[in-house]
């Protein structure tokens, strides 16, 4: 069965419940504008639920990890509800660092089936990260490379979010802006999502992005987390677009 | 650590000041500090440790690192002083040259650790640093620097500048610190760092509190009868300062999996 590309959402909140990033599939289940995510929002009025739901919600998922909410229906823009699968994973550093939860919305339980039920942090962005790949081979928008850098750059925006707060990830994005700029570079990053002016970007400006992100984070956080969180991402995407990167140094300058 | 203020705190109550002494009251406190102290080394030492070399995180730790332990070595010398000697140190001592240059060692960690976060803080969080500075910047001036020039002859000169220099010292890491906390709020990293904040208001605002009970005369080392009200709070806030500081550090040597 073929995922759809666009029938998986995924969104991320930080310790306080307050999301952090959501993915173009959240926004689009959601009948958001893409240029207005919900950042710095509480989960329950991004999702359009009761305030006492998502905390248990959360609550839930601390305590055991990981959860899965058969129905849990979603206010769109419009005012619709929208019966989904929520799949939950609580993300910690170290043994109760409690940083965040990833959540991965789904209107129907096949989909979820064709993609792992995600059980750790790992899980889900391995899940993203398919996805965001799908989607590029169906719609043909983005090159394998442009969503390898993509995926990772969300990747490192919602760790700092997460443990620098939203200033930091909005740092993130003005550095980014900046040496695309310097480097005449066609590509911007808006509200945490990174564009592209062309499929055609010259190879060299991926590294130039990557390296820049990847400098910033470890400035911010740590060499540490940050490859770790990189390599989380490596050990389990397609081997044929990591071998890509790795001919283009987009693996240089966080391993030890 | 509240339970450990609390029990600095009832050290100092009458009746059990009385029953364990002077001399057994300051050793458990200056005991105390130093290992307070002590303990934010060894965290800061951890954290130094756990980034690789070459990185900006590195430097900041071993900054700091070597701040806190030169912290460490005016406790050591100054309650060597109290509690051995016997006799008052010289003021100022090599506590104080081991303090102040920590001072150096802590405001230099925390501006790297600044300008590594390439964030400015929002206009809000900035009017509120600032009024924070302007404050305590004008306690300082009062309290401490006016009545140190005003009655400082060529005998206590020496004594006077370090008396200013430690509150300069204190406003700047403790600014710092905040600014830093400021920041960083809404992330895991920010609690740590606000504790860390804290710590340094607390010995800004103790430090400040000594500078104008000893010019007044009104610091007691180890009296009989127990301490007055201005020396309780001076040395409680010390201690404090310690205890809340190391709560940071532990805090943050978790968050990036040291301990």
């Amino acid at each position: 069965m073929t995922v759809l590309p666009h029938s998986m959402g995924f969104l991320f909140t930080n310790a306080l419940g307050e999301v952090v990033f959501t993915d173009r599939g959240f926004l689009r289940l959601t009948k958001r504008s893409l240029v207005r995510p919900p950042i710095a929002e509480a989960l329950h009025a991004t999702l359009g639920i009761e305030e006492r739901s998502a905390c248990q919600f959360l609550q839930d998922l601390t305590h055991r990890g990981s959860i899965d909410r058969p129905a849990l229906s979603i206010r769109t823009t419009t005012g619709s509800l929208r019966p989904m699968l929520a799949a939950g994973v609580a993300v910690f550093t170290g043994r109760e660092n409690y940083i965040g939860a990833d959540i991965q919305l789904s209107p129907s339980l096949a989909e979820v089936k064709t993609l792992a039920r995600p059980q750790t942090h790992s899980d889900v962005l391995d899940n993203y990260a398919k996805q965001a790949l799908e989607e590029a081979r169906l719609l043909k928008t983005r090159t394998f490379l442009q969503v390898y850098l993509a995926v990772h750059i969300d990747a490192i925006q919602v760790l700092l979010a997460r443990l620098g707060g939203l200033d930091m990830r909005d740092a993130l994005e003005r550095i980014i802006n900046s040496t695309a700029i310097g480097h005449r570079i066609p590509t911007i990053m808006q509200d945490g999502h990174l564009e592209f002016g062309d499929r055609t970007v010259p190879l060299g400006a991926y590294q130039t992005l990557f390296q820049t992100a990847v400098d910033y984070a470890v400035n911010a956080i740590g060499r540490r987390m940050v490859a770790e969180e990189m390599q989380t991402i490596d050990r389990r995407i397609d081997p044929g677009v990591l071998k890509a990167a790795m001919l283009l140094g987009l693996t240089v300058g966080v391993d030890e | 650590m509240v339970v450990a203020v609390g029990v600095i705190s009832l050290l100092y109550v009458k009746p059990i000041y009385q029953m364990a002494g002077p001399q057994t009251i300051l050793w458990v406190y200056d005991l105390t500090v130093v290992l307070s102290a002590l303990a934010g080394v060894g965290l800061s030492f951890l954290l130094w440790r756990s980034f690789s070399r070459g990185e900006v995180l590195k430097r900041i730790w071993g900054s700091l690192t070597l701040g806190l332990l030169l912290w460490t070595i005016g406790e050591v010398i100054w309650s060597y002083g109290q509690l051995l000697v016997g006799d008052h140190l010289p003021y100022p001592s090599l506590a104080d040259i081991a303090w102040l240059a920590g001072y150096i060692a802590v405001a230099v960690g925390l501006l790297l650790r600044y300008r590594s976060l390439q964030m400015t803080p929002s206009n809000g969080w900035r009017r509120a640093v600032v009024w924070v500075f302007v404050t305590l910047a004008t306690v300082i001036v009062a309290i401490v620097a006016v009545p140190i020039i005003a009655t400082s002859g060529p005998v206590s000169f020496l004594e006077g500048m370090v008396n200013i220099l430690y509150p300069i010292g204190d406003l700047a890491v403790a600014i710092g610190a905040l600014l830093i906390a400021l920041m960083l709020i809404g992330g895991a990293l920010s609690v740590p760092w606000g504790l860390v904040a804290a710590g340094c208001f607390c010995v800004a605002v103790s430090d400040l509190l000594y500078a104008f009970a000893v010019w007044h005369g009104a610091y007691q080392v180890a009296p009989v009868g127990g301490i007055n009200l201005l020396t309780f709070v001076v040395n409680v806030l010390y201690a404090a300062s310690y205890l809340i500081t190391d709560t940071g550090l532990y805090m943050q040597a978790r968050l990036q999996r040291v301990i």
